[in-house]
């Protein structure tokens, strides 16, 4: 998907683009409203899916999992899409003259060249996936066990046990300085290398 | 092996259009200023890019015949050593050459076997388990060399091959090019703007300006009779244009010049070379039949000479000593009297 948008491969690429970005600038919970009507017992795909195979996705686990990564992806592919920009075409031609089929291309020339965007982009992606709250308590609901996740968890906790919801929160916040620490050279150190 | 291209390709509102003829065995440098559609041409040859007419054939394969048959670069047996070589950064010196054979279907043990043939060749085996980023630009210049010749390809192209490098070790470079390109048995074709490249590395040397062929010819000839601006200007040398007549050149755009070669008829090419200029303060008296009046337009310092450059019918550049400079007291927009002997120019019809 980044590739295409990188290389505007296809018509409307910047619809499509705009499509993949949309999500990281809506508020949370309208994206659980949206996901609700889409994929709901009597959403627009849901309501197939229910009625043809018995599948609900609000308040399951796997919900959990469709409401983050719909918040979430947006920034894997624009990390991803960044790296594929900037890796020039010339390698990519090089490797063409030297006889790689265009998978041998893809696995062994774009990808190890935009596996530092890669990592960037999934830990970003996986950083936001934990901390997501607005779209999974709309969509999936604060189940303990089933959807509650941990940012539902202090939520929860901060209600009824004041301690245990900042213990949740420090481990949080060692994730996400963590994560920080983990990506310095690509945020906090200057570009001159 | 011959690689004949007579082909048109538009890129945006260019269009480049050649028809040459390349033999095995030779060096062809393709020589133009920027944007005359050198890469273009490269990269039709090498398959990177699609041609909007015509074809490219390699002996009797046809690789390229619009707009059904397009042979993509993978089977074509091109070898492209691209500027500033494209090196596989995360791959290290050995695995770069080894990249080819491996893509083409040989096992590794096969690839690395060839890999180390090539770079013993080159003589560049110690630098096997380097990466691209720590190897110098002549190191590299030598592993995208190896990582082209390594595919055997009967083609070998290569853009601007000594532009990525400094001029102290560019000379090396370029002995060491000559070496391996004449070894090579197939057909070589590399692009540059740099003359000295061209008359250094090639056996021909075909122009391009604006996307067409101007002129095509050994070193030899470029240098001894330009027939473009462009090509005079790089030869260092006055290109005047003109209509002959029983050794009279009427130049275009203003001026009479006797010529020694008094049997021309119709349109004459003549070259002046600046050194051959006298320059006056005075209208000169004596021998030189080819006397006129100018303005010194610019003064160009060169480590031994100063070239100046008069506005006159016909314009020319001379050549002319510090000493002379100071003697003359020339300035921008000083009146000038110029002065040619009949027999330093050179004329040929076109």
């Amino acid at each position: 998907m980044a590739w295409l948008l990188a290389r505007e491969a296809l018509p409307f690429t910047g619809l499509l683009r705009a499509l993949v970005i949309v999500p990281l600038l809506l508020p949370p919970v309208v994206s659980g409203v949206a996901l609700l009507e889409a994929l709901g017992r009597r959403g627009l795909v849901g309501g197939f899916l229910y009625d043809n195979f018995g599948i609900t996705f609000p308040f399951t686990t796997a919900g959990v999992v469709i409401a983050t990564t719909f918040v979430a992806m947006p920034f894997l592919i624009i990390t991803l899409e960044g790296g594929f920009r900037s890796l020039h075409q010339r390698y990519e031609d090089a490797a063409a003259t030297l006889g790689a089929s265009h998978r041998r291309i893809f696995f062994r020339v774009t990808m190890p060249m935009v596996a530092p965007a890669a990592v960037a982009g999934l830990v970003l992606c996986w950083a936001r996936a934990l901390g997501e709250f607005g779209a999974t308590i709309t969509f999936a609901g604060n189940f303990p066990g089933v959807t509650q996740t941990m940012p539902l968890a202090v939520y929860t906790a901060l209600e009824s046990d004041r301690s245990v919801a900042i213990a949740l929160s420090l481990v949080l916040l060692v994730v996400s300085v963590g994560v920080l620490v983990a990506l310095r050279g690509r945020y906090l150190q200057s570009r001159a290398s | 092996m011959k690689v004949i291209a007579n082909f048109i390709a538009n890129r945006g509102d260019f269009t480049l259009d050649v028809d040459i003829t390349i033999s095995s065995g030779t060096v062809t440098a393709v020589l133009g200023p920027n944007g005359s559609g050198k890469s273009t041409l490269l990269r039709t040859l090498a398959g990177l890019q699609q041609i909007d007419s015509g074809e490219i054939r390699f002996g009797d394969r046809v690789v390229n015949a619009a707009p059904s048959i397009h042979v993509s670069p993978q089977k074509r047996s091109v070898g492209v050593v691209f500027q500033d070589y494209a090196l596989f950064p995360h791959l290290s010196v050995e695995q770069n050459i080894a990249f080819g054979p491996r893509s083409l279907g040989a096992s590794k043990k096969e690839a690395q076997a060839q890999s180390q043939a090539q770079m013993n060749s080159l003589g560049i085996t110690e630098l096997a388990n380097r990466k691209p980023g720590q190897i110098s630009g002549g190191q590299g210049q030598r592993v995208a060399l190896a990582r082209a010749l390594a595919t055997q390809p009967d083609l070998l192209l290569l853009d601007e091959p000594l532009a990525a490098l400094d001029a102290q070790t560019r000379e090396g470079v370029r002995a060491e090019l000559d070496r391996q390109i004449k070894a090579f048995a197939g057909c070589v074709v590399f692009v540059t703007h740099d003359p000295l490249d061209a008359m250094l590395l090639a056996d021909r040397v075909i122009v391009l300006e604006n996307g067409v062929i101007t002129q095509d010819g050994t070193p030899g000839q470029l240098a001894a009779r330009p027939e473009t601006s462009y090509v005079a200007t790089l030869m260092g040398v006055n290109l005047i244009r003109g209509q002959a007549q029983a050794g009279v050149l009427h130049v275009e755009g203003g001026g009479v010049l006797h010529i020694p070669q008094s049997s021309l008829e119709g349109e004459v090419l003549a070259v002046l070379r600046p050194e051959a200029i006298t320059l006056h303060i005075n209208e000169p008296e004596g021998s030189a039949r080819n006397a006129w009046q100018g303005t010194v337009s610019g003064l160009t310092p060169m480590h031994d000479r100063i070239r100046v450059s008069v506005e006159a019918s016909p314009p020319v550049v001379a050549t002319i000593t510090h000493a002379s400079l100071a003697d003359l007291k020339l300035a921008v927009g000083s009146p000038i009297w110029i002065s040619a002997k009949t027999l330093t120019i050179e004329a040929f019809s076109k």
